[in-house]
């Protein structure tokens, strides 16, 4: 057997199931016609190939078809009970998915506008002290000085007291 | 001989074997929820699947379990089949899973049927005498025993591609979607259970092997 031959060898599998290109075809059916070992193993291979062909094929019982509808429709009900036992209306998941983007979108406006408030009443308090600061200079005018709201007037004065003058 | 060779390819599926529109057209149904096309798609390929769960495991009564596993979980999972025509490749390959979890990964075991004891001619099969074509051939138990021994004698793999393509006669594209290897691998693997086979029939039978007036 040439090394020509071992090649072709390898494809008249597929060529005997229509598989090659026609250009691979055209050339192993060439070659059949010339090489005597060849052209052998080919129809030792086709003969066991419709031998195989011709095995009797089993058919299925006749109620199977009835069984396997039988199990999808019950699958089919089993599934559908879960859903009507989770979800009984279909406006039930939507409902509560919308209440719950409402929860979620009022929360978050709710925190900085909080926020905001807080701010402005700390200015009015600021400002309202600023102006009550004011009026001690006596002239009743609104002036704005270089102001420390949060200094302690009563506070002792610094020193040491264990000091002796 | 070319006629023979015709014959050979000519009774090779390379598709379903069903109008492609038709094919589509039952299986958005079956999506759908309609029983009735799924019970078309039954017909047109329940015998194909238990034959090849059949040939694969060995045994009748779990081939027909595994069938109807496999079209429950078929019609189950309908919406994953992105392309319709490939239904068939798709549902051969869920067969396959389900035998492959049935045995946990690896192909059954089948038990050999001893061809020789239950000759009655001292080892050698009588080949059916008579026979006028390849459609006319009707095998006789013994020979089919021979040819299933045969067959359960192969390696995992080559068991696999064997029976998609020489019993089933589908395309080696189909195969290859089927057990997920490369289109040469399975060419390969083809050819070389082939040439298995066909060494173990032509053991069993001896000088009978390629007789003429067999096909």
């Amino acid at each position: 057997m040439t090394m020509e031959c071992r090649i072709y060898t390898e494809s008249l599998t597929a060529l005997m199931d229509g598989e090659l290109p026609p250009d691979d075809t055209k050339t192993i059916r060439a070659h059949l016609l010339v090489c005597r070992s060849c052209d052998a193993e080919y129809r030792s291979l086709l003969f066991s190939y419709n031998l195989v062909g011709n095995i009797q094929l089993i058919d299925s019982q006749p109620a199977a078809w009835t069984v396997i509808e039988n199990r999808i429709r019950t699958a089919r009900e089993k599934r559908g009970f879960l859903r009507r036992l989770l979800f009984p209306n279909i406006w039930v998941p939507v409902g509560a998915l919308g209440t719950l983007v409402l929860v979620a979108a009022s929360v978050f406006w709710f925190i900085p506008s909080q926020n905001k408030s807080d701010t402005q009443a700390m200015q009015q308090i600021l400002r309202s002290y600023i102006q009550e600061r004011n009026r001690e200079f006596g002239d009743g005018a609104v002036r704005v000085v270089n102001y420390n709201p949060f200094r302690d007037n009563n506070r002792r004065p610094k020193g040491n007291p264990f000091k002796t003058e | 001989m070319k006629e023979k060779e015709h014959n050979a390819a000519s009774n090779r599926t390379p598709s379903s074997g069903i109008d492609p529109d038709r094919l589509d057209a039952l299986v958005n149904s079956a999506k759908s929820g309609d029983i009735t096309a799924f019970s078309e798609l039954y017909g047109l390929y329940g015998k194909k699947i238990l034959n090849y769960i059949f040939r694969l495991t060995g045994s009748r009564e779990e081939a027909e379990d595994l069938m109807q596993d496999t079209f429950v979980l078929a019609f189950k999972n309908l919406d994953s089949l992105k392309e319709n025509v490939k239904f068939q490749s798709w549902l051969f390959r869920i067969a396959q899973n389900s035998v492959f979890q049935k045995y946990r990964g690896k192909m059954p075991q089948i038990e050999s049927i001893d061809v020789h004891d239950s000759g009655e001619s001292g080892g050698v099969i009588e080949l059916p005498a008579s026979s006028k074509g390849p459609e006319d051939t009707v095998l006789s138990a013994e020979l089919e025993k021979i040819v299933q021994k045969a067959i359960n004698e192969l390696p995992e793999k080559y068991r696999q591609v064997f029976v998609l393509s020489a019993l089933q006669r589908l395309s080696y594209q189909e195969i290859s979607e089927i057990v997920g290897r490369s289109l040469a691998s399975v060419k390969s693997d083809i050819h070389r259970a082939r040439v298995e086979v066909r060494d173990k029939i032509k053991e069993y039978l001896g000088d009978d092997y390629g007789m003429s007036n067999l096909y």
